[in-house]
């Protein structure tokens, strides 16, 4: 096994709790900055689907001592890479700049962060946009299979809106709701800044304590509640009916696994073996290699806050959905039948304990890896104990995960394209229910 | 703001050349212990002719389905359960194979690229599979995708002899009509190590890379060159303009200006004038049309480098209107501010913005041991020399406001343009034309 040659790592915790973790790489003379707050688009309120991803984009348009031109101005001026995200249990700021620049990078991360003015104009700019865009997306076979297949799986939970929103929320939104979002999250003891790359220690500690110490210390938003989605007993099927495709986009499957489950690594090793390893895995093997019926073909899953989508996805021409969904089926119950081989199994562990060290090649990916561990509080020593968890999975964990864990009588199944080619053949696989796309757009659009 | 002294940063590739032919290109980078091994072959979809098109695409498929020693996808298979990834990517002008992996995983990697460029088994049943695999790919990349077509209609409307007319993955009734025959041909003309290079990066020792090489390439015979390619696009004269009915929520248009190749002194004044247009929130593009909620997408791509032609290319420019936009005032608009490029020299605060992100953009793709040797190696195929990776810093430091305006001049003029307007048809419209594959 490879060693894993972390990058030297220091923390500190500020006056007012936030706590800021320095990774020093002198390759290339560049550093990325990252603040992360502990809440996303899970903490979306009710009927405000996009409160969070567009309380970020906010940030940038507009401080108490920048409009949004002369923010894009300063940014644009040092080379640098804003960028600002909500997934669904973290938000992230992240500016990535050349090392020669950090005290203005620190700086004109903290004026964002603490010194917001949420204009309206702006806003109603924003809101626009954003709409267009998402009315755009709706050209995007994969971003409407995607929607939907989410929408079908956790329809009524916190997971169960477009992390972006909708038309419909998004003309809803109100700037107050964005505001509200800062005000409550945006607090030192829920946020987590990173510093990485061509950097000296002293010299990081310093700024941040000088840009980011006046943030408020704030109490810890309440926690929302773990929840857990219950696996169907009989299958779905969503179809929406697009004639001109001539291709069909599919994705079947269920909740998953929550982050901190103790099956965490059984499953993303059983899910390497099933679909997540690329031409190792049973699914491309049989659906593209042997059958030629896709170019691509893939399980995964998203290990949230609470258990987050387990999904297979693949498109292939509209007269082989039917063929394409009997395989997948037929592969998914043989592995929850048959659990996996010795040398599957030992593909599976080489490939995680071999590449691992490629999650730590550049300061952003060590970033990611970082913050993960302290958003779902893993503790750093789950980075050096990794490779230990994966070569202690056995035969009989992954019998027994798959079993618990995979449910293909339960599966929810979406599919765009020309229903007309393929209705017939997938009737028979559970209950389909068909979508008109024009009816589907006209619905999004109007609002 | 304090003014620190700008770092510059060179890259110091070694390169040897095999007796057979093949180039070699080394860099060590011990911090981390992984490495990049890439082969490059001078082939891409310029090498075609009519008739079978999307053949060097579809060969790299091919050579994913097993030689002498190993079967179908067994490739992808053992780099994987050693710890590494593999793929592929086949562009214009080259094919490129990669494999990511453990340092002490170099020489399988070595040992698994030489095989199959030497046993490769081309067989029917192979190309049976993998052209539908292709052809599935070609739904889901172009005719499924939202601009794909429009993108296709594009080149074939801007280039009237070269290569370039068509899409690197094909046409699809190309990808049809491909017989074992072509493929046998193609592999023994374009994969010879005198038409390849090899770049390698990460946890590795140059000399003894270099001898692994040579143990494991050194014997696999040259082959006369392949014929070069001397197809020269006539000078437009004049703006070429069509239309493109799909179903589309939004209406959008694409145009390109026939540029010059990767050599040219003027591809850095064409990037920064495409990086002052749309790069970042301060970009012209982005205030005026994408922040206003006018445009969904608005931007203009070359490149980026490694990535230029090596025979004269085209700068596209690429506009998505927002729903209720009206798409003819927006190209008006649009080649308004293209015209004030052409008119009013550019203000040194906006070049040296558009310079620096330019530059900051590089370094930050250079991150990778993964895409120093691509930079690397491409340049190697595209422009001869692996050195240009070391030039693209400088090139973009020297360039000015004249030199912007010059190239704007030059070649981003109605005369030089072709546009392709996208109009929104609903599915059932759609229908009245047949199946498009």
């Amino acid at each position: 096994m490879e060693s894993v040659r972390l990058p030297e790592i220091q923390s500190q915790t500020l006056g007012n709790g936030m706590r800021v973790l320095a990774v020093r790489d002198r390759r290339l003379p560049l550093v990325t900055l990252v603040l992360m707050v502990k809440k996303g688009a899970e903490a979306d309120e009710e009927g405000r689907a996009g409160q969070a991803d567009l309380a970020l984009e906010m940030l940038t348009l507009g401080t108490e001592k920048r409009t949004s031109q002369q923010i894009a101005l300063d940014v644009d001026s040092l080379g640098a890479h804003l960028a600002f995200y909500s997934g669904w249990d973290a938000s992230f700021v992240e500016i990535e700049g050349l090392s020669e620049d950090l005290p203005s990078l620190v700086e004109i991360i903290s004026d964002l962060v603490l010194h917001p003015t949420f204009p309206e104009p702006e806003f109603e700019q924003l809101k626009k946009r954003r709409i267009a865009s998402l009315i755009q997306d709706q050209d995007e076979s994969e971003i409407v299979a995607d929607d939907q297949f989410t929408e079908l799986v956790f329809e009524g939970t916190p997971y169960g809106h477009p992390r972006r929103g909708t038309v419909d929320s998004l003309r809803r939104l109100a700037l107050d709701d964005l505001e509200r979002f800062h005000r409550r999250h945006f607090v030192a003891d829920q946020c987590v800044l990173m510093i990485l790359g061509d950097i000296d220690f002293e010299e990081s500690f310093m700024r941040t304590e000088e840009f980011m110490g006046p943030m408020e210390s704030g109490q810890a938003s309440s926690e929302r509640k773990a929840f857990q989605v219950p696996h169907r007993a009989q299958r779905r099927i969503r179809i929406i009916h697009r004639p001109d495709l001539t291709q069909s986009q599919i994705r079947m499957g269920h909740p998953g696994i929550e982050r901190t489950s103790p099956d965490f690594h059984r499953f993303q090793v059983a899910n390497y073996i099933l679909g997540g390893g690329g031409f190792s895995s049973r699914l491309m093997e049989r659906v593209r290699s042997q059958k030629g019926y896709t170019y691509g073909i893939s399980s995964s899953f998203k290990a949230r806050r609470s258990p987050g989508p387990f999904v297979i996805s693949t498109f292939t021409p509209n007269e082989n959905t039917g063929a394409v969904m009997l395989e997948i089926l037929e592969v998914v119950e043989a592995f929850v039948r048959e659990g996996a081989r010795q040398e599957e199994l030992e593909g599976a562990k080489n490939y995680y304990l071999g590449s691992y060290p490629f999650r730590f090649e550049t300061p952003a990916k060590i970033a990611r890896e970082i913050l993960e561990v302290e958003l779902y509080g893993l503790g750093l020593q789950s980075l050096s104990n990794y490779p230990l968890r994966i070569s202690e999975v056995t035969l009989a964990d992954i019998s027994l995960t798959v079993k618990q864990r995979l449910f293909p009588q339960g599966f929810s199944v979406v599919i765009v394209g020309n229903g007309d080619l393929f209705k017939r053949q997938v009737e028979a696989m559970g209950d389909v229910e068909i979508i008109d796309f024009q009816r589907l757009v006209a619905h999004r659009s109007e609002g | 703001m304090k003014r620190v002294p700008q770092k510059t940063v060179t890259f110091r590739f070694e390169e040897h050349t095999l007796p057979n032919g093949l180039c070699v290109l080394a860099l060590p980078d011990r911090t981390v212990p992984v490495v990049s091994f890439q082969i490059h072959f001078a082939a891409g979809s310029r090498n075609e002719r009519p008739g079978i098109t999307g053949i060097s695409h579809l060969f790299e498929h091919m050579m994913f389905r097993g030689s002498k020693e190993l079967g179908p996808e067994e490739f992808s298979r053992i780099i994987q359960a050693n710890g590494g990834t593999t793929n592929a990517f086949t562009t214009t002008d080259n094919t490129s194979y990669f494999e990511n992996l453990p340092a002490g995983k170099l020489e399988l990697a070595m040992h698994l690229e030489a095989e199959r460029l030497e046993n490769l088994r081309i067989t029917e049943e192979n190309l049976t599979t993998e052209r539908e695999v292709v052809r599935s790919e070609r739904k889901y990349r172009t005719v499924n995708s939202p601009f794909g077509l429009v993108m296709e209609e594009l080149f074939a409307v801007a280039f009237h002899i070269h290569p370039y007319r068509w899409p690197v993955i094909g046409w699809d009734q190309d990808i049809r009509n491909l017989t074992l025959q072509d493929c046998l041909e193609y592999h023994r003309v374009h994969y010879a190590p005198n038409n390849a290079v090899v770049a390698m990066v990460g946890d590795l020792d140059p000399d003894r890379a270099f001898s692994m090489m040579e143990k494991h390439f050194g014997h696999i015979p040259s082959q006369p060159p392949p014929v070069p390619l001397q197809v020269r696009e006539n000078p437009q004269r004049g703006e070429r303009r069509t239309i493109y009915k799909k179903v589309a929520q939004t209406p959008a248009f694409f145009a390109g200006f026939h540029v010059p190749p990767v050599t040219d002194p003027d591809i850095f004044p064409l990037l920064v004038l495409t990086s002052l247009l749309c790069h970042g929130k301060s970009s012209r593009f982005y205030q005026r049309f994408i922040k206003t909620g006018r445009a969904v997408e608005a931007k203009v791509e070359l490149g980026p480098p490694p990535f230029l032609t090596m025979d004269p290319g085209l700068l596209v420019t690429a506009v998505v209107a927002s729903p209720d936009e009206d798409i003819q005032m927006l190209e008006r608009d649009v080649w308004q501010e293209i015209e004030s490029v052409r008119r009013d020299p550019v203000d040194e605060a906006e070049l040296d913005r558009s310079k620096k992100k330019l530059r900051s953009s590089y370094l930050m793709s250079l991150q990778t041991h993964f895409y120093k040797g691509i930079t690397a190696g491409i340049y190697r195929i595209r422009a001869g020399d692996h050195s240009w990776i070391n030039r693209v810093e400088p090139s973009y430091l020297s360039v000015t406001a004249e030199d912007v305006m010059n190239v704007a001049n030059r070649y981003l003029h109605e005369d030089n343009r072709t546009v392709v307007t996208l109009v929104p048809v609903s599915p059932r419209e759609s229908e009245k034309w047949g199946e498009y594959e």
